[in-house]
């Protein structure tokens, strides 16, 4: 028998705004346990709620990068569920009109994941559970931060097909400024619905929900897990499938129920009347469009077409928000495309390593690394020069020619000083002179070191060359 | 001239227990000061003291206020177990206060002061800010004020009036005479008020219709049943014994806290609510309740023809019934409650007075108060 494997996905991810979704309390990562907490988003009484503007700007965003519809007019509607994480005791969300409907994302193969809607609301709390006091702890630092969620429709059969809409969806969000989409962070999140059906089948069979995947990978091996029980139960009858959540244990490679969904909570919407309904105008949307950045693939079309740049470098710096626009920034000063690319993706990348800071939050002074270029470029001073400025620029944000003559690293090519140089390591190495003359080429490498050594690196490496094979042959 | 003001206990003043006369928020102590209390303060207002109204206001809820059962008593300056309730009368005659702000979404409160010889003014939804105030039916909550002298209330109502980016609900256009406007800083509704304030005759003014006020008086009370009891059970969800309020002493484990906490801390009335709110919400009852009572309120709103007039007036001194027979007082009060109602699920400003009740258009403060003004002449 063959069957046919059918998923659809449910993506939260988080968006980048300053502050809360309804109070003025921010809204970054990593802040001590309740530091980022206000009567608010605590649940206190008296606090009616006000809409962050710039996270319903954000999901419009979302909407045109993933081709939705806008809605015109939006509302907000409270989901009721108890449970310690969430203050109030129900959830802010939109239940009966989100703000964006009908989108698609196109994969490689040309096929279109459809959506359904994405809609905003809130986030819960953090509940830590310590084992050796048998306590449970709440951070509220995450309750109500905003996150959108967008609904696919069940278009995918394969873990493949999965995971190139996700890093696409993670390209999308994150060039657009929307979502830092980090899925160790937890700001992307993802529960996948699968349900398995004999080949050529028209209904679809019985679906569960598979939760708590963070990684690419740990949702590929998570599907497939799920969808070989779901093969076996219907081919052996080992088990009933039941519409049921289930959890992803990564350490043991298997999923386990959670709830059945027959018996989890009716969750009681109403619109809330605390928050007016939104209207969404069109020049509104128009600003949200025209802020938009360029998106990764058109980049990386401008990028390999226009600027002739290969497609191993349009693909890395088209894919990292923050290398895109260092590339653009520099070209306004400097249109070398080239020499732009293998500075980024060689001697900044290198920098960037070694600092030990994500790829996705590299800032540099675009000028500065610009005219960098250009006195490397001009012969104004070495590569190697080059690199240490630019870690100057980088690290301390010098301007590269205050630094270059403070250092004084302008590339030294007087020749007089260059001979004066050579003569002295000359007469220092007299053996390694021997050497070469005695027929060994590789000495002459480890000479022309000696120079550069004498002058602090700043010697022009093809003068140096001339110069000493020239002194080396009298 | 500066004033007093007594102040419910959902009202929100910043290190003085806030406690919507309810068990569960005893010990809550306010972290804020609402915006109304910062509003008086700043326009030299003293607040010499606070009052329970009932536990989250819910009092007249499921009783009729009309027979003078329940509504129109306050607990003064305490737990609602420690002191004696007073009448709202006698609690402004007794002190120094010159008002009293609270949270009347039912109208019982209305009704009672009008009792009392007092007067009640009912803002417009959206123009005094809720921020600090204990919430109970969102979609109807306002800090009204009630008053000794209607002059007196509509000067406090000016001070508190007025835009406030911490609530999103505000009416964002509105003048510093509390009306609200279009862009262009002009009043909005269709007719402009025209009555002469020396004249006897308050010429531009609608009597409901008979067949409104005898259909609306059938479905008023359901509707707001519904729709107040939907949002008691989701603003208190908030209260589970954990965070902050009562908390059950000996439970066993998560669930027993909440339940016990919950059980001990809830009046009557607000456990009712909060099951009959589940119910009306659950996705098996949702289209047959609250959708329908949603409906019913839109309907209702439309159904009044603010195009044509500027004021609805139930004047308790002419009412006669179908036969054309003067109402009994019961029935009476009956129908004035019904307007109050009526004001409340519309979001409309009104004024209840001992003589009758007026409710004008979105925004029209003014003409309540001219409306008054020519009556009392």
């Amino acid at each position: 028998m063959q069957y046919e494997v059918v998923m659809g996905l449910e993506v939260h991810v988080e968006l980048s705004t300053e502050s809360k979704l309804f109070c003025s309390c921010s809204a970054k990562f990593g802040a001590e346990p309740n530091e980022n907490v206000c009567p608010a988003c605590s649940g206190m009484p008296g606090m009616p709620a006000v809409v962050n503007k710039r996270a319903i700007e954000l999901a419009i965003a979302a909407g045109l990068v993933t081709n939705c519809e806008i809605s015109k007019v939006i509302s907000f509607d409270k989901k009721n569920y108890f449970y310690p994480d969430l203050p109030t005791g129900y959830q802010i969300t939109q239940y009966f009109a989100p703000v964006c409907t009908n989108g698609w994302v196109e994969l490689d193969n040309g096929k279109r994941i459809t959506l359904k809607q994405i809609h905003i609301e809130e986030d819960a709390g953090k509940l830590v559970h310590e084992p050796r006091t048998r306590m449970t702890l709440i951070d509220f630092n995450r309750a109500s931060v905003p996150l959108i969620e967008i609904v696919s429709n069940p278009d995918f059969n394969t873990a493949d097909e999965v995971t190139e809409y996700l890093d696409k969806l993670r390209l999308l969000l994150s060039f657009a400024g929307i979502s830092d989409c980090k899925m160790q962070e937890g700001s992307m999140r993802c529960d996948v619905n699968i349900s398995v059906r004999e080949q050529g089948c028209q209904t679809l069979g019985t679906r569960t929900e598979t939760k708590n995947m963070n990684s690419l990978k740990a949702i590929a091996r998570a599907i497939e897990y799920e969808s070989q029980r779901h093969i076996d139960a219907l081919e052996t009858g080992s088990e009933e499938l039941i519409q049921e959540t289930r959890r992803w244990d990564d350490d043991i490679g298997m999923t386990y129920s959670m709830r059945e969904k027959e018996e989890a909570a009716d969750y009681r919407y109403f619109p809330n009347p605390e928050i007016m309904p939104v209207h969404i105008s069109e020049e509104w949307i128009e600003r949200v469009r025209t802020a938009l950045p360029e998106p990764a693939h058109e980049k990386f079309a401008r990028l390999t077409t226009m600027l002739g740049l290969p497609e191993y470098d349009s693909k890395i710096i088209s894919g990292s928000q923050s290398l895109a626009h260092i590339f653009d920034g520099v070209m306004k000063h400097f249109s070398k495309a080239k020499d732009v690319s293998n500075w980024i993706l060689g001697e900044l990348l290198a920098i960037v390593k070694d600092a030990d800071t994500g790829d996705d939050n590299i800032t540099i002074d675009a000028l500065k690394f610009a005219t960098l270029i250009m006195l490397v470029d001009e012969g104004k001073i070495n590569r190697s020069v080059g690199k240490k400025v630019l870690a100057a620029v980088f690290e301390e944000n010098a301007e590269p020619n205050e630094y270059i003559e403070k250092h004084s690293l302008a590339m030294v090519s007087d020749t007089g000083l260059l001979e004066s140089a050579i003569k002295e390591v000359l007469s220092e190495n007299p053996k390694s002179v021997d050497e070469f003359k005695g027929g060994s080429q590789k000495v002459f490498g480890f000479l022309v070191g000696q120079v550069m050594k004498k002058t602090s690196g700043k010697a022009d490496p093809r003068s140096v060359n001339e110069l000493l094979g020239k002194m080396l042959e009298e | 001239m500066s004033y007093n003001a007594i102040l419910d206990s959902s009202i929100m003043q910043k290190g003085v227990p806030a406690t919507a006369g309810s068990k569960m928020l005893a010990d809550f102590i306010s972290p804020i000061d609402a915006t109304v209390v910062t509003r008086l303060e700043a326009a030299g207002v003293q607040i010499v003291g606070r009052c329970d109204v009932g536990e989250f206001g819910v009092d007249g809820l499921f009783g009729s206020s009309v027979d003078g059962k329940t509504g129109g008593q306050v607990h003064c300056l305490g737990r609602t177990q420690d002191s004696v309730p007073v009448p709202l009368s006698c609690l402004l005659a007794d002190s120094e206060a010159d008002f009293i702000l609270c949270n009347d979404y039912i109208g019982a409160i209305s009704l009672a002061a009008a009792k009392q010889g007092l007067y009640y003014i009912h803002p417009t939804y959206g123009s005094v800010s809720r921020y600090g105030l204990i919430p109970a039916v969102s979609s109807m909550d306002q800090i009204g004020v009630l008053c000794k002298k209607p002059v007196v209330g509509f000067e406090v109502l000016k001070m508190i009036t007025g835009f406030d980016s911490k609530d999103g609900v505000m009416i964002q256009r509105i003048n510093d005479k509390g009306q609200m406007t279009n862009d262009k800083g002009q009043m909005t509704n269709n007719k402009e008020y025209t009555a002469d304030a020396g004249t006897d005759e308050p010429s531009p003014c609608l009597k409901p219709r008979k067949r409104d006020s005898e259909k609306y008086s059938e479905i008023l009370p359901q509707i707001m049943q519904i729709l107040c009891c939907a949002e008691i059970g989701n603003n208190i969800s908030r209260y589970d014994g954990i965070k902050f309020g009562y908390r059950a002493k000996g439970y066993n484990g998560l669930h027993e806290l909440y339940t016990k906490s919950r059980t001990e801390a809830f009046g009557e009335d607000i456990k009712l609510a909060a099951v009959i709110g589940a119910m009306v919400l659950s996705q098996e009852n949702y289209m047959r309740y609250y959708d329908k009572a949603m409906r019913l309120r839109r309907l209702i709103r439309d159904s009044l023809e603010f195009d044509k007039y500027d004021v609805i007036i139930n004047d308790k001194g002419q009412m006669t019934n179908d036969k054309g027979q003067e109402k009994s007082q019961t029935e009476k009060w009956n129908s004035f409650y019904n307007l109050l109602t009526l004001s409340r699920l519309c979001g409309l400003p009104s004024l209840a007075t001992p003589e009758g009740v007026y409710v004008a258009n979105t925004g029209r403060d003014d003409i309540l108060e001219a409306q008054l003004l020519c009556n009392m002449k």
